[in-house]
C-alpha cells in the first residue's frame, strides 16, 4: 500500500507573463485558458532531478517521519539521469542514507512513470524481495526544451515526488494494472540525440511533420503535439474501462480520478469523453504545469492535503505519454 | 452509462454536424466572426498554430467521431480542408 507520498518543486518559475513577450501571438491570459498553467517550477542550472528527488525523500522522511534506515529498495524514475552511468539511484542511495543492503535502480519512464513505478514496487513485495520500498520520481525536461518551442515550454514544469510503498494485509492497497505500449509513435516526443543513437529521424513522413512549434535542435525535446493527442484519445478510454473491469469496478465504485496531469485541454478532453464527472476529476497544475511522472504523486499529495482525496478513497490512477507508454491502476488511500 | 454499467468508449462521436454548427465551431477556434470563416480563406492568413490544430481534432473528435491524425492536420491549408473532413 501507498503510506506516505510528499513531493519538491524548484524554487525557479516561469510565468506565462515571461512566456508571453517571447511568443507575441500567445498572450498570458490565452495560455492560462488554454493550458490551465499559469507557471511552472524550472530547476536552477546547476540542479539536476535527483537533487529535486532527493530534497523530495528528505520531505517525506521529515514529514511522515520515515527512517531512512528502513527502507529496503529504491527506484528512481527519470528521464534527465545525472549521467549515462552509473544509475542515479545508487548515488541517490548514498546521498539519502539508504542502507547498503537497498537494492537501487533507475527507470527510464515518462507520463507513465509513476504507475509503472507502483507496479514494481507491488512486484518486489509480492515476489519477496523488499517490504519497504522508496519510489522516487524526477525530471527536469526545461533541460531539453528549446527556449522559443511555445508548444513544449508552456506545458512542463520541473518537479520530483517520493512515496513510500509497504507490504501490507489490506487486500485493496494496490490493484490490478493496465499496461501498454506503442513504439511506433517513439518519434513523437523525443530527445533525438539523447543517447548512443546520436540522431533519429523523425516521423516526418509517417506522421505529420516537424514540432508543433519550431525545429527541434537534435540535443532538444521534440514534440509532435497533434499526434500525441490523438494517441491519448486512443488509448486513455480504453486503458480506463479495461483497469475498471479488471478490478470488478464500474464508474460509481470510484472515489476519485487522478489521471497524468498533462494540461487542461487534454484532460477536459478525456474527462468528458469518458464521462467522468467533474467532481471526481481531479485537476491541478496551474502552478506547476506537466510534470511529467511526478504529475500524478504531485496531485495525490495536494488531493490529500486540500481534502478531496480522504482515507478509505478508491482512487483510479491513469498515466499516458513519451514512449508511447501508458499504464492504469486502482489504490485504496 | 452502457453495457454492464461501464461506460461505453465513444468511438462513433455524436453525429453529423450542419455547416452551420462547423463554421460556429471554427469561429469559436480561430476567434474571428462566422462572416470570416469562408472555405477558400488560407489557413496562413488566420492562427493556425499547434493549439487550433488540437482544437480541430478535438472538435471533429466529438462533435463527428472523426479522427484527423497528425498527418491529416498538417497537410491542411484552406478552412475547406477542415471542412472536408467533418463531413
Amino acid at each position: 500500500m501507498i503510506r506516505a507520498i510528499s513531493y519538491h518543486l524548484p524554487e525557479l518559475c516561469l510565468t506565462n507573463q515571461e512566456l508571453a513577450q517571447l511568443y507575441p501571438s500567445w498572450p498570458a491570459d490565452k495560455i492560462f485558458e488554454k493550458t490551465g498553467i499559469r507557471t511552472r517550477h524550472i530547476a536552477a542550472p546547476d540542479e539536476t532531478a535527483s537533487d529535486l528527488a532527493a530534497l523530495a525523500a528528505r520531505k517525506l522522511f521529515a514529514e511522515h517521519a520515515i527512517a531512512p534506515a528502513s527502507i529496503e529498495f529504491l527506484i528512481f524514475c527519470t528521464q534527465s539521469p545525472d549521467y549515462c552511468l552509473p544509475t542515479t539511484a545508487c548515488a541517490l542511495q548514498h546521498k539519502l542514507g539508504v542502507p547498503s543492503s537497498a537494492g537501487a535502480f533507475d527507470f527510464n519512464l515518462g507520463c507513465s512513470g509513476y504507475v509503472y513505478g507502483l507496479g514494481i514496487a507491488k512486484g518486489l513485495i509480492a515476489g519477496g524481495m523488499a517490504r519497504r520500498i522508496l519510489l522516487l520520481t524526477g525530471d527536469t525536461y526545461s533541460k531539453y526544451i528549446y527556449p522559443m518551442d511555445q508548444s513544449t515550454r508552456t506545458l512542463f514544469g520541473d518537479g520530483a515526488s517520493a512515496t513510500l510503498i509497504e507490504a501490507s494485509d489490506e487486500p485493496n492497497g494496490i490493484g490490478g494494472f493496465v499496461f501498454g505500449t506503442d513504439g511506433a509513435g517513439a518519434g513523437n516526443l523525443i530527445v533525438p540525440a539523447s543517447g548512443a543513437r546520436k540522431v533519429c529521424e523523425l516521423p516526418e513522413q509517417a506522421d505529420g511533420g516537424v514540432s508543433s512549434a519550431c525545429p527541434a535542435l537534435p540535443r532538444q525535446l521534440y514534440m509532435n503535439g497533434p499526434a500525441i493527442f490523438n494517441f491519448t484519445l486512443d488509448v486513455v478510454p480504453p486503458a480506463l474501462e479495461k483497469v475498471l473491469q479488471m478490478n470488478g469496478l464500474k464508474m460509481d465504485n470510484v472515489d476519485l480520478f487522478v489521471f497524468h496531469q498533462a494540461n487542461k485541454f487534454m484532460l477536459e478532453m478525456l474527462r468528458r469523453k469518458t464521462r467522468i464527472p467533474q467532481d471526481k476529476f481531479y485537476v491541478n497544475i496551474e502552478d506547476c504545469g506537466n510534470t511529467v511522472s511526478s504529475s500524478i504523486p504531485i496531485a495525490l499529495a495536494r488531493a490529500a492535503a486540500d481534502g478531496t482525496l480522504k482515507r478509505g478513497m478508491r482512487v483510479v490512477l491513469v498515466g499516458f505519454g513519451v514512449g508511447l507508454s501508458w499504464g492504469a491502476t486502482v489504490i485504496s488511500w | 452509462m452502457g453495457r454492464n454499467g461501464y461506460f461505453v468508449v465513444n468511438k462513433k462521436g455524436t453525429g453529423m454536424m450542419t455547416q452551420h454548427d462547423k463554421i460556429t465551431e471554427l469561429s469559436e477556434i480561430f476567434e474571428i466572426n462566422a462572416s470570416e470563416i469562408v472555405p477558400g480563406k488560407s489557413l496562413d492568413s488566420l492562427r493556425w498554430d499547434s493549439m487550433a490544430m488540437l482544437s480541430v481534432i478535438a472538435m471533429a473528435n466529438e462533435k463527428c467521431g472523426k479522427r484527423i491524425s497528425g498527418a491529416e492536420i498538417k497537410k491542411m491549408r484552406t478552412i475547406q480542408d477542415i471542412l472536408d473532413v467533418l463531413d
